[in-house]
């Protein structure tokens, strides 16, 4: 699971944060490093979606914050992946 | 990163060039991460209208700033010219004569020129090919002398070449090879004229060969073709943007076109090495003018030579006479065709397919006039291919010698053009190139192959998913 889109919006599933802040909790939990690029292009398209909202800036650093309808295509997101992880598991087991 | 962040769309940097800036102070620079904001400002250019446009315009702008740099350090080539007065109908002889191959040869490796230091690397051949690119004989007008005489056609000569000093020897020595040799004819004829008819006034012998405009020491360059250049980066740079930008909005698409160009031309590159290699062997030979046209010519000579000689031709490449190389031992060729052909099919396509006789300079009506034509055969053996070139040559020259001594047992005694046939006089035929022995394979042309096969390959991919498509919507 590597697609940027999906690494931010869980990064911001846990609350309100600002690019740098971003790059550094998907590091953590995903193992995956952002560029700057990579980063911006996801936090674009987000915006242009509807999935997350800009804050106020705090010395040029923009939080951001995951909408309601960000919050429902994650949900959507992690349960398909779910399936697909459960599905692949059990048959890993028979297998 | 920051120069990089500036390639960014005016839109999107009027809405997150601050934060965006904020975030690359938080970086460690690198080179990772350049390649990053990089991608990241082309993707954005790309996807914001406009900003497709401009990277477009911005790649073929760089593409012609490139090529125009690079024009300056393509060599230079300086060029030397000289007009040379020369008799009419020793024009197109002395074109002929200067474009050979044996003339270039000499020029090319003699040592006190030392031209094209590359020759040690490439044939003969392509050595000759490139001098005669750089080498320009063609007819002109000669300004009009003051004895109230019209413009009188003149030879231009010129040559191309990085050593300016090299350039105008070679000039020099091609303008003094034409005076030296219409001088010699001219010498011969009065010498021949007065040893035949002793009390005869010799005909005034027209103009005499000069060189009215030596080659000079060029002071300027001329070339490379700086527009050329530019528009040649320009164009390359436009298809670069376009290509980027098909490539970046429909990745999975490119992939897919990409794919099947490069199956297409590696399956056109196997099949172009399937096809066995092909050799052309090539000569040139002359019909020179008669030495003495002003002289009565007899019913016999009333045809041009361009006439008789054409006869003579089809006479020597008749199916029998081409059978018969084909036959003879040392050739033993189209073994394949004639286990299943018969001989004469064989020769025909012979004729048709491999042997090529094209006239250099057509043969005009005037009896007096010259041409040359050069007889080139391809073959997949390059030993063969230059000896059948020296056969037909042979026969060629055979021929014409049958139908001059026919002539001139026809001839009455007394008759001055049979006299002058007989001492060689009246026209011969020169080979002016002999048959050449082909070193490189002139087919297939597998870049060629390569080439089709990539564009057929191309255009399956554009045309497979939509004749897929076309198929389900009708299921």
């Amino acid at each position: 699971m590597t697609d940027p889109a999906i690494l931010v919006l869980a990064s911001l599933a846990e609350g309100d944060k600002h690019g740098y802040a971003m790059v550094l909790d998907i590091e953590r939990f995903a193992d995956v490093h952002l560029g700057p690029g990579t980063l911006y292009g996801a936090i674009t398209r987000l915006e242009q979606q509807g999935w997350i909202q800009p804050l106020e800036a705090e010395d040029r650093r923009r939080p951001y914050r995951l909408s309601a309808a960000g919050r429902g295509y994650l949900e959507e997101q992690v349960r398909s992946l779910d399936q697909v992880v459960k599905t692949a598991l059990r048959r890993l087991k028979h297998a | 990163m920051r120069l990089a962040a500036n390639l960014y769309p005016r839109g999107w940097r009027e809405r997150y060039g601050d934060e965006f800036d904020a975030l690359l102070e938080d970086y460690e620079p690198s080179w990772r991460e350049f390649r990053d904001v990089m991608g990241g400002a082309l993707k954005m250019q790309i996807k914001m209208g406009t900003g497709y446009l401009r990277m477009v315009a911005a790649l073929a702008v760089t593409g012609a700033i490139i090529a125009g740099a690079a024009s300056f350090l393509a060599p230079r080539k300086y060029v030397s010219s000289a007009v040379v007065l020369v008799a009419p109908r020793y024009i197109e002889p002395s074109v002929q004569g200067l474009l050979s191959r044996t003339m270039l040869y000499t020029l090319v490796f003699d040592t006190t020129l030392n031209l094209y230091p590359e020759k040690v690397r490439l044939t003969a051949d392509d050595t000759i090919a490139k001098m005669r690119r750089d080498l320009r004989v063609s007819r002109v007008e000669a300004p009009a002398p003051p004895d109230g005489r019209g413009p009188e056609p003149a030879l231009s000569i010129s040559f191309a070449y990085p050593d300016r000093v090299k350039a105008r020897a070679v000039v020099d020595r091609l303008a003094s090879e034409v005076v030296n040799r219409s001088i010699s004819i001219d010498s011969d004829r009065a010498m021949m004229w007065q040893e035949l008819w002793p009390h005869v006034p010799p005909p005034a012998p027209g103009h005499e060969a000069q060189i009215l405009v030596p080659g000079g020491v060029p002071g300027k360059f001329s070339g490379p073709n700086r527009l050329a250049f530019v528009a040649v980066g320009l164009g390359a740079g436009l298809l670069l943007g376009v290509l980027v930008a098909f490539a970046v909005a429909q990745p999975k698409r490119m992939l897919w076109l990409a794919a099947c160009a490069a199956g297409g031309a590696a399956v056109a590159l196997v099949a172009a090495f399937q096809i066995p290699d092909r050799y052309t062997s090539t000569a040139v030979i002359r019909l020179l003018p008669p030495m003495f046209p002003e002289r009565p010519s007899g019913a016999a000579f009333a045809a041009s030579m361009g006439e008789r000689f054409q006869r003579v031709q089809q006479a020597a490449l008749s199916r029998a006479n081409l059978a018969e190389i084909i036959q003879e031992p040392l050739l033993d060729l189209y073994k394949n065709d004639r286990a299943r052909k018969p001989l004469e099919e064989v020769a025909e396509k012979m004729r048709t397919q491999d042997l090529a006789i094209r006239m250099l300079s057509p043969p005009a009506a005037s009896p007096d006039s010259s041409f040359s034509l050069s007889i080139s055969f391809s073959y997949p053996d390059q030993h063969k291919a230059q000896r059948v070139v020296q056969e037909i040559e042979v026969k060629l020259l055979d021929r014409w010698i049958q139908v001059q001594e026919a002539m001139l047992r026809d001839a009455k005694p007394g008759d001055e053009i049979a006299e002058l046939s007989r001492r060689h006089l009246y026209d011969n035929l020169e080979i002016l190139d002999p048959a050449s022995y082909p070193s490189a394979p002139v087919a297939p042309n597998r870049s060629a192959f390569t080439t089709g096969g990539m564009g057929l390959g191309l255009l399956i991919g554009v045309l497979a998913p939509r004749l897929r498509r076309q198929k389900l919507q009708t299921a």
